[in-house]
């Protein structure tokens, strides 16, 4: 049900979570756990193919714990 | 033994959160174990109430992620172990090795989830909700178990119980992760995870 939602709302929710990120950044405090990849996730259901990685490589400098994942995630796509 | 820890006072909902270990703790395996980075898995609900796993979902790995961790994006989690074959959360506890999550994610413990009971009553304009959870920590390699603990949550309302109940299970979630909160990073580290935070910037 919550992928069903975020497949609905997919550009708010980009629109909402870039613009958090943007002031995040802005700020110079850290972006929470996940938010990249998140958002790499919404434009990838969305059909995106250069954000998704743009988000996903973000996700793993920033957290390189999330590494072993995030590059399976983008030897997984199209 | 239960006590109530905390009890707040929010927009038109009051609810309270008692927990006990189900044995004392003993941090010794977590302290030697100390993750780095956790796993969440979309917790398994064994009652009636369709909507509580979604509940959970979108609010569970803040309040994890404020005590220190890395926590992967479980929406991600849930998205990938799908397509792989798990389509419930159930699937997912029973095929999702400790092991093999560690093999697939990189991901140091798994936190799994059980949602005991769900209850809503209503009493004329008032609901109370009680929900009683249990978590287990488990270290991803070894699959050793590193820290339990069982959890009645009771929230009332006197408006629409369901816009707060993403705030109560935050709540939650947070009270009940106070025993995992992570010990501070020796002084030689740091500095290294300054520099790593003031290098952070948006994407182009």
């Amino acid at each position: 049900m919550y992928l069903e939602q975020a497949d609905f709302k997919a550009p708010d929710e980009i629109r909402r979570l870039t613009g958090e990120i943007q002031k995040t950044a802005a700020e110079h405090r850290k972006v929470p756990p996940g938010q990249y990849a998140y958002v790499g996730y919404l434009y990838y259901i969305g059909g995106g193919a250069t954000a998704p990685r743009a988000y996903f490589a973000a996700e793993k400098k920033a957290f390189p714990e999330s590494g072993q994942f995030v590059d399976r995630l983008i030897a997984r796509m199209p | 033994v239960t006590h109530p820890i905390l009890s707040i006072l929010l927009s038109g909902g009051i609810f309270s959160v008692t927990g006990c270990a189900a044995k004392p703790m003993d941090r010794a395996a977590y302290l030697t174990h100390m993750p780095s980075s956790i796993l969440v898995l979309p917790p398994v609900n064994h009652t009636a109430d369709v909507g509580a796993s979604d509940a959970f979902l979108a609010t569970i790995t803040e309040p994890i992620a404020e005590r220190g961790y890395y926590v992967f994006p479980i929406a991600l989690v849930d998205h990938f172990m799908k397509e792989n074959g798990l389509p419930t959360p159930g699937d997912m506890r029973q095929e999702a090795t400790p092991n093999k999550i560690s093999e697939v994610f990189g991901a140091d413990a798994v936190l799994y989830i059980d949602i005991l009971s769900w209850e809503t009553q209503y009493i004329v304009l008032d609901s109370s909700t009680r929900v009683r959870l249990s978590y287990r920590l488990v270290d991803a390699k070894s699959g050793l178990e590193l820290w339990k603990w069982e959890q009645l949550v009771v929230h009332s309302s006197s408006q629409g119980q369901s816009s707060l109940i993403g705030m109560v299970v935050s709540a939650a979630v947070h009270q009940a992760t106070a025993g995992i909160q992570r010990e501070r990073q020796p002084a030689g580290r740091q500095s290294t995870t300054k520099s790593l935070h003031q290098d952070r910037a948006s994407p182009k």
